[in-house]
């Protein structure tokens, strides 16, 4: 198993590392060890540092959501994006962004956050309602295709009503992207992202027991109101955190914990949350990556990226599932 | 043991009663009742300790009184819905009984994983530990399942419909093997069942719901007839 963390540990480095030595358009690769050059180093801290550090903390933070989220259902198909956990956050953000602007107010990065992370919990709630009374894998998808329908129509109507500089900056929001996150905001991100992180450490060993299903979970003693109450709490924080500095990025919590597993072939979620967060910050910073190997020709919306790798796996998950049903 | 005073079983409606029951450790008994009648409901209310009226004791203990760790150490189900999975490798299945004695990790200490190699070793798992649980048959993963519930080491072993879907001489070889823990290793093994026959042969009580009174009621050897006639009221 270590070989195996060993791998997906070089992986990460390899990815990130010509991440943040690649050029921007017409630029050299940044010289990690030649410090005389002040403009590429200013570069490096104002863009380079944020850019990759919010990909890597969105893909490590939405792939253990995703594995969170598979787990406590039993459903590999779910991921925060895709049971509409996303479009809670999106909504939120929207009311706070066009909220504030008719009132005047400012919008304090603290602030976003809160509101994406109570709009997860909210739509989190809905879904575990109807999760218990759907047992479905794909009947769960819909509902949570259906919610996310749902959210871009209020989300229009809102807009309809909004002024011309909120709509353009939730527009360009909503497309998701790296390159928002200034130097200053870092600490405020990492903070919240450690304590959903070692929250999601702290429930490994329920998880391990709810891999066999809520009934045989509670004959080995776990208190399975408690964990699914944990659980919402911790993807919802991460969810939010994510939303609220990154927009709405889809794929990544679902893809991921099911590539790891396929490859780990283990239940042991000490593991497992381990290598879907390596796993995924190293396909978000891919993607940041590939954005910038697209730069000179167009600029590529994160959301779409993630859609382009992620709907064919999806695609592969849901054939191999109805197969063996 | 488990003692049951003035119990009713039933959700919606009575099933049935339990006006009065002891058991013991080392007993093998068998939870006979037509379909519907209420077998897994008490086998559930056990495990979740959610008896809404009269009282079941453990030992001194009331039984809806105890927290899930606790009742965890005392009580656990062989449920034989599990199908097992692509990436649950047996020894991670087994490992899992251990999971109310170890700390918030989850990690087995050493006397731990002696635990599971013991009992891997007794039901003929040792050479399948590494294998898939997707990839057990159905005979390999009833025995992993008693494994882990022998791994539990808890006093009462509960199993819903041990013998289901086995072949006739696993279904002999199982319930040879319950017979046998019950006896060596002093617990009290109860099976719901409707293989009656090897209840008659292997098991030392059988409780019958009984179909015209509504009651469960306890008995040590009994013939076949006689089972048929109180537990579906075939004359």
């Amino acid at each position: 198993m270590w070989k195996k963390h060993l791998v997906s540990s070089v992986l990460f480095l390899v990815i990130t590392v010509v991440t943040i030595g690649y050029p921007h358009g017409e630029d050299a690769w940044f010289s990690f060890f030649d410090s005389s050059d002040q403009n590429a180093w200013n570069l490096f801290v104002i863009y380079r540092i944020p850019e990759v550090f919010i990909a890597i903390i969105s893909g490590f933070a939405l792939s253990v959501c995703g594995l969170l989220l598979q787990t406590m259902l039993n459903n590999p198909l779910a991921g925060p994006s895709i049971l509409g956990l996303t479009s809670g956050s999106h909504l939120m953000v929207a009311l706070t962004i066009m909220g504030s602007s008719f009132l005047g107010l400012e919008v304090l990065d603290l602030g976003i956050t809160i509101s994406a992370t109570i709009g997860a919990l909210v739509f989190g709630l809905l879904i575990l309602l109807i999760a218990t009374r759907v047992r479905s894998m794909v009947s769960l998808l819909l509902v949570g295709m259906m919610l996310g329908t749902f959210v871009s129509a209020i989300t229009n109507i809102i807009l309809m009503k909004a002024d011309a500089n909120s709509v353009k900056a939730f527009s360009i929001w909503g497309m998701g992207s790296l390159q928002q996150v200034s130097i200053e905001q870092i600490p405020l991100i990492a903070l919240l992202f450690f304590f959903g992180i070692m929250a999601a450490f702290f429930l490994t060993k329920p998880l391990n027991a709810l891999v066999l299903g809520e009934k045989s979970a509670e004959i080995l003693g776990v208190r399975v109101k408690r964990t699914r109450w944990s659980v919402l709490l911790v993807v919802s924080l991460l969810t939010g955190l994510v939303t609220a500095f990154c927009g709405p990025i889809g794929f990544v919590g679902l893809i991921v914990p099911n590539l790891v597993r396929m490859y780990y072939k283990t239940a042991n979620h000490g593991h497992l949350l381990l290598a879907s967060g390596l796993i995924g910050a190293s396909v978000m910073v891919f993607c940041a990556l590939m954005i910038r190997l697209f730069e000179p020709v167009m600029v590529l919306p994160i959301n779409s990226l993630t859609a382009l790798l992620g709907a064919p796996v999806v695609l592969f998950l849901l054939l191999k599932n109805i197969r063996n049903a | 043991m488990l003692k049951f005073e003035n119990c009713t079983i039933g959700h919606a409606k009575m099933l049935y009663r339990i006006p009065e029951l002891e058991l013991e450790k080392g007993e093998f008994a068998a939870l006979i009742g037509a379909n519907g009648s209420g077998k897994s409901t008490l086998m559930d209310w056990l495990i979740r300790g959610k008896f809404p009226n009269g009282k079941v004791l453990a030992g001194n203990q009331n039984w809806n009184d105890l927290k899930p760790v606790e009742r965890a150490k005392v009580i656990t189900l062989v449920d034989n819905h599990f199908l097992g999975f692509d990436y649950l490798k047996v020894n991670e299945y087994l490992e899992l009984g251990r999971h109310t004695y170890t700390n918030f990790t989850g990690r087995l200490s050493e006397s731990d994983k002696e635990v599971v190699r013991k009992y891997a070793d007794l039901l003929h798992l040792t050479s399948l530990l590494d294998q898939s649980t997707s990839t057990l048959s159905d005979g390999e993963r009833q025995r992993a399942g008693i494994a882990k519930a022998l791994i539990q080491e808890t006093p009462i072993i509960l199993l819903d419909e041990p013998t289901a879907f086995l072949d006739y001489p696993t279904k002999k070889e199982v319930m040879s093997l319950l017979g046998k823990i019950a006896e060596e290793s002093n617990r009290l093994v109860i099976i719901a069942s409707h293989d009656i026959d090897f209840c008659i042969e292997y098991c030392s009580r059988m409780l019958i719901i009984e179909k015209d009174t509504q009651e469960l009621k306890s008995f040590g050897k009994i013939s076949h007839d006689e089972l048929v006639k109180r537990a579906f009221g075939i004359r």
